[in-house]
């Protein structure tokens, strides 16, 4: 076996939790395993390209290839629309519960691009110049966006709060 | 509220807290996947698989009456159990069809203004052999971007389907297609012949292959869409024998 495939299956498989953990909190199960699979082959032909830290590169490809899934989803759903007599729907997938709706309700009444900075800082625990890697900006510019999505995050919380005391 | 505050409220609420670590040969299998460039198969619930259902959109809505030879393997579907043979309005809405809820409760949806909602009723003939051969019609479906499938699942599969079946698209001509049936795990027929009078705009995007074979299924007459029925492959057949294990 040449040694890069054994560097880069070492590394490959170190990456392979924390990106699971990243698809798991953005998508659905399958399209995780779908994308999980994807981005190790992204991952893979780009390997002259990884970094020596590849946790952010690595979640930069899956955040690209996500969205490129996702995007061919759309698409197909368009089509299929076309082509099949809208029906009702298996009634079998319950909605996940969710462990905290405020926490959701308020992400979601942030801009798609600041909820997702603060869910790699509170969840992925990257920090500004990582942020900024897989996003594809400054480090800079993410540590003000940051800095303005937490405190914007904080104020929606708090607006629940004062709203939920009787 | 602190900054650490807001960390951990948004740590406890994280949807991949309860994942569970990929066993290590599942984690190998993937890499070795990658590193041969080759992506490992997709499961069989795939995501991937609403776009199959295109393709056999296009041949598939359904019926047909009759009898079924062979299925003798152990992933063969089985032969002996009977179609349902009444004759019914042609299709309206089947299971398995694009979600447009959204997560809300389903509705009927219904068709838009200017689209015929006339269903043909299903015609009966007699083949050569004189067995009956119960023809379905596709109406026009209404035209919403909004719409997403939500992920096959064997169980309902095996709850819904009256018949599922491997055939071959025998011959194509205009609006209807003939599908000639080898093995069927629900259901019995051989001969499915499927008319579409939705015109062209329906047809979009999706050609139907003579000589491809599909894996079909149906409720009550009406084709599943949405990743129960596409053409025949690994991970569509591993659905049909996990929804009709061998009895």
């Amino acid at each position: 076996m040449e040694p890069r495939q054994t560097g880069f299956e070492a590394v490959a498989q170190a990456l392979i939790e924390p990106l699971r953990r990243y698809l798991a909190r953005r998508t659905d199960a399958a399209t995780a395993d779908d994308v999980l699979s994807e981005t190790l082959l992204v991952a893979w032909r780009r390997r002259d390209e990884m970094p020596a830290e590849p946790l952010a590169w690595a979640y930069a490809v899956a955040r690209n290839c996500l969205a490129n899934a996702e995007r061919s989803r759309r698409r197909q759903d368009r089509l299929l629309v076309r082509i099949w007599q809208l029906a009702r729907p298996p009634e079998h997938t319950p909605a996940r519960d969710d462990p905290d709706p405020g926490l959701a309700r308020a992400l979601a009444r942030l801009s798609s691009a600041d909820a997702e900075l603060v869910r790699l800082w509170a969840w992925e625990e990257l920090g500004p110049a990582e942020i900024a890697q897989v996003v594809g900006t400054t480090a800079n510019a993410v540590s003000i966006r940051l800095h303005r999505a937490r405190r914007k995050l904080k104020s929606l919380l708090d607006e629940q709060a004062e709203g939920e005391r009787p | 509220m602190t900054d650490d505050d807001l960390r951990d409220r948004m740590r406890r609420a994280d949807p991949a807290r309860s994942l569970r670590p990929l066993p290590d040969d599942e984690a190998r299998r993937l890499v070795a996947g990658a590193a041969l460039d080759a992506p490992a198969p997709p499961r069989p619930a795939s995501r991937l698989l609403p776009v199959l259902v295109g393709a056999v959109a296009v041949v598939a809505v359904v019926a047909g009456v009759v009898v079924l030879g062979g299925g003798d393997s152990e992933q063969a579907p089985r032969p002996d159990v009977a179609l349902p043979t009444t004759t019914r309005p042609g299709l309206e809405n089947g299971p398995g069809l694009p979600d447009t809820s959204g997560g809300r409760p389903a509705t009927s949806a219904p068709a838009p203004p200017g689209t015929s909602t006339t269903q043909a009723p299903p015609t009966t003939a007699t083949s050569s052999s004189g067995r009956k051969t119960t023809v379905a019609v596709l109406t026009a479906a209404p035209a919403d971007g909004d719409v997403r499938c939500r992920t096959p699942e064997a169980a309902v599969l095996a709850e819904q389907a009256g018949m599922a079946f491997e055939a071959t698209a025998l011959k194509v001509e205009a609006d209807v297609v003939t599908l000639q049936v080898h093995r069927a795990w629900t259901g019995e027929a051989d001969v499915v012949e499927v008319r579409n009078t939705t015109g062209a705009p329906v047809l979009l995007g999706f050609e139907p292959e003579a000589g491809r074979r599909y894996l079909v299924a149906a409720s009550d007459l009406k084709v599943m869409g949405c990743g129960y029925s596409g053409p025949d492959e690994p991970s569509l057949r591993a659905l049909y024998d996990e929804a009709f294990p061998k009895r």
